[in-house]
């Protein structure tokens, strides 16, 4: 009997012990649950999984997915529109897509204290603004841009192949360019414009190459100017300008 | 089983007229609440529709007939038994092919496999021999290729380019996200592009 | 190859396989008649249940009085060990701001005489305002903050009053129908 408890107690701690290191990463989770709890939000499991999808892929931290929930919480406006915000980053974290760029738009409207509409849609007017949708839109476009110049992802640990980058340096030249679309819309210059982007887009990427640091190292950037043309980014450009 | 039950059973094959008798163009949720009430008959017409499916599904995976034959037979078994915890809500066909999928990846797992599949029938139809060569040069090197293909990128091409799924299905079959998924599939289909350009397999 | 035509050629051959093959499932819907005859589809929780619960199996209940006993002791532990390291532990993965090795110090300036609170807003900062402070009244008002390599969009806030144009900024681009600042940190070859 001795010995059974003995086993008993040894297997009690080991199994506790692994539920503490899962408890480490549970009581983030809790504190973004509880947050979204605060919104009323009615797909609060669809986001949080979403979310947590994110958290382990290093895409996401919890602090910056409370952070931003907390103030919408604190926001004027609809609980629908907070919703739709939070859903709209979720998504394009099923899709497999980088949200720090959403994520910081967000929290910079909030700080402007822009209308939750505006932040979500944008405006078409002059001079245009893009919203959190259009930005999503942006990312997936890019996204599947590079895939089919052959300009892949593959998770940690995956085997390499030519013009294969681990996710996150994936992520980092996604979000350069939709970023830098972005800015050239927002800009109010003319999609068409084809060559002119080419050269601002290589000039933003050699910024980024140029640093102590490089958020994009150096062959990357040449795969990317090697394989992207003039032509890809108009048309992804003209395609975000028809974006109702 | 005598002759008169299995040909009552027949009598809804895709294509086939309906004879009047006992299930005239069955609605699907009218079958599977008859097999949940224990309505062996009206299983036996969800599995002729879905057969196909499952097996091109399992072949797909596996690459080879014994097994495929084996594990789409266990999938409607497994199916069937496990009738309560299908909801109505979702597709049946999603549901079944992830059925199907996680037997497949079982297998996969626990025995050496061999991609043995027993040599194509000669091709039926006239024509240019010329052409009728070339287009099993290109299927043949299509099958090498799909062999050699790891799982994680082969088994999103046949639930796309065989099954016919969307996206979002076969992430739910796959228990992937959809990015990936979209991504295998990219990938998936420059092996087999390079594969036939390497072998001069080009012409459509 | 064209992309069509791959998909036309996979689709082609994975039918091809199939109907090679599928003589294998003639009669499957009898094979499968046979198996599951008399067998209805699980009833479900409340029937296993009860199958457990039966008098006869005295062992198997002590067996399951003890599990409940030792998973109640370690969740208690697993809890109270997290609720402690939580406060420990840094927030997960993910792209934290750190004062790490390989930050740079960057100055933030901005004259405002007058001015009773000036702030820095950016995406280093999750566009909360980190105070400027003017602490020899001259109207210059300063910060120094440590951002690891990267490019940083921001803006200045003066007493409620966003400023988005600022002369040490590398760029300007648009946001929200206005203006924000980008510096470029780390550049090989000077500049902040």
């Amino acid at each position: 009997m001795k010995a059974r408890l003995a086993k008993g107690l040894v297997v009690v701690l080991a199994i506790g012990l692994t539920v503490a290191a899962g408890g480490i990463a549970q009581s983030d989770t809790d504190r973004v649950r509880s947050a979204l709890g605060s919104l009323a939000v009615k797909t609060q499991d669809e986001i949080l999984s979403a979310f947590q999808i994110g958290f382990s892929q290093g895409r996401l931290a919890p602090s910056e997915a409370y952070h931003l929930i907390d103030r919408l919480a604190a926001a004027d406006g609809d609980a629908a529109e907070k919703e739709a915000i939070l859903l709209t980053i979720a998504h394009a974290l099923q899709d497999d897509l980088p949200v720090s760029l959403l994520v910081e738009k967000a929290e910079e409207g909030l700080a402007r204290r822009v209308s939750l509409s505006m932040i979500l849609n944008g405006s078409a007017g002059q001079p245009r603004i893009l919203g959190l949708k259009q930005r999503e839109f942006l990312l997936g476009a890019v996204r599947d841009l590079l895939f089919s110049k052959g300009i892949f992802s593959v998770p940690e640990g995956g085997q390499g192949e030519p013009a294969a980058l681990p996710v996150l340096r994936f992520d980092h030249v996604v979000n350069a360019i939709s970023d830098f679309l972005a800015d050239y819309i927002e800009a109010g210059k003319s999609p068409l414009e084809g060559s002119a982007m080419m050269d601002e887009l290589s000039h933003r990427l050699n910024n980024l190459c140029a640093l102590q640091t490089p958020v994009i190292p150096q062959e990357d950037l040449q795969l990317v100017l090697d394989r992207v043309g003039p032509g890809d980014l108009t048309t992804i450009a003209l395609k975000l300008v028809e974006q109702p | 089983m005598s002759s008169e039950t299995s040909r009552a059973r027949k009598v809804y094959i895709r294509g086939k007229e309906a004879e009047p008798g006992v299930y005239r163009a069955q609605d699907e949720v009218t079958l599977l609440r008859a097999s949940l009430e224990g309505d062996v008959e009206a299983w036996g017409e969800i599995i002729a529709r879905y057969k196909d499916a499952v097996f091109g599904l399992c072949l797909g995976f596996l690459r080879n007939r014994a097994d495929a034959e084996d594990l789409t037979h266990d999938a409607f078994v497994r199916a069937y038994v496990n009738l309560r915890r299908y909801r109505l809500d979702k597709r049946f066909s999603t549901w079944l092919f992830t059925i199907a999928s996680n037997l497949c990846r079982n297998r996969l797992r626990y025995r050496r496999y061999h991609p043995v599949i027993s040599p194509p029938d000669q091709m039926e139809g006239g024509g240019d021999p010329g052409r009728a060569v070339a287009k099993e040069e290109r299927i043949a090197r299509i099958r090498e290729t799909l062999d050699r293909l790891p799982q994680g990128y082969r088994a999103p091409l046949v639930l796309r380019y065989y099954n016919d799924l969307s996206y979002k299905e076969i992430a739910e079959v796959l228990s992937l996200q959809e990015g990936t998924v979209k991504t295998r599939i990219h990938r998936g289909k420059l092996m087999l592009k390079d594969e036939l350009e390497k072998h001069g397999v080009t012409q459509a | 190859m064209r992309v069509d035509d791959l998909d036309r050629t996979i689709r082609e051959t994975l039918q091809h396989e199939v109907a090679a093959e599928s003589y294998c499932l003639e009669g499957l819907e009898d094979r499968i008649a046979t198996e599951v005859a008399g067998r209805l589809p699980r009833r479900g929780l409340f029937d296993r249940l009860r199958g457990l619960l039966a008098p006869t199996r005295g062992a198997r209940a002590g067996q399951l009085a003890v599990i409940g006993a030792t998973a109640a002791v370690f969740l208690f532990v697993g809890w109270f060990i997290a609720d402690r390291t939580s406060l420990l532990s840094p927030g997960g993965p993910g792209p934290a701001l750190a004062a790490a090795a390989g930050a740079d110090q960057v100055l933030f300036v901005m004259p405002a005489p007058g001015a009773h609170s000036v702030a820095v807003v950016g995406s280093f900062n999750d566009w909360e305002p980190t105070p400027l402070s003017d602490k020899n009244n001259d109207g210059i008002w300063r910060a120094q903050l440590s951002l690891p390599p990267g490019r940083y969009e921001y803006a200045f806030v003066v007493d409620g009053r966003w400023w988005g144009q600022d002369p040490l900024a590398d760029e300007y681009v648009r946001s929200f129908g206005e203006y924000n600042s980008v510096r470029y940190v780390g550049q090989v070859g000077g500049g902040a």
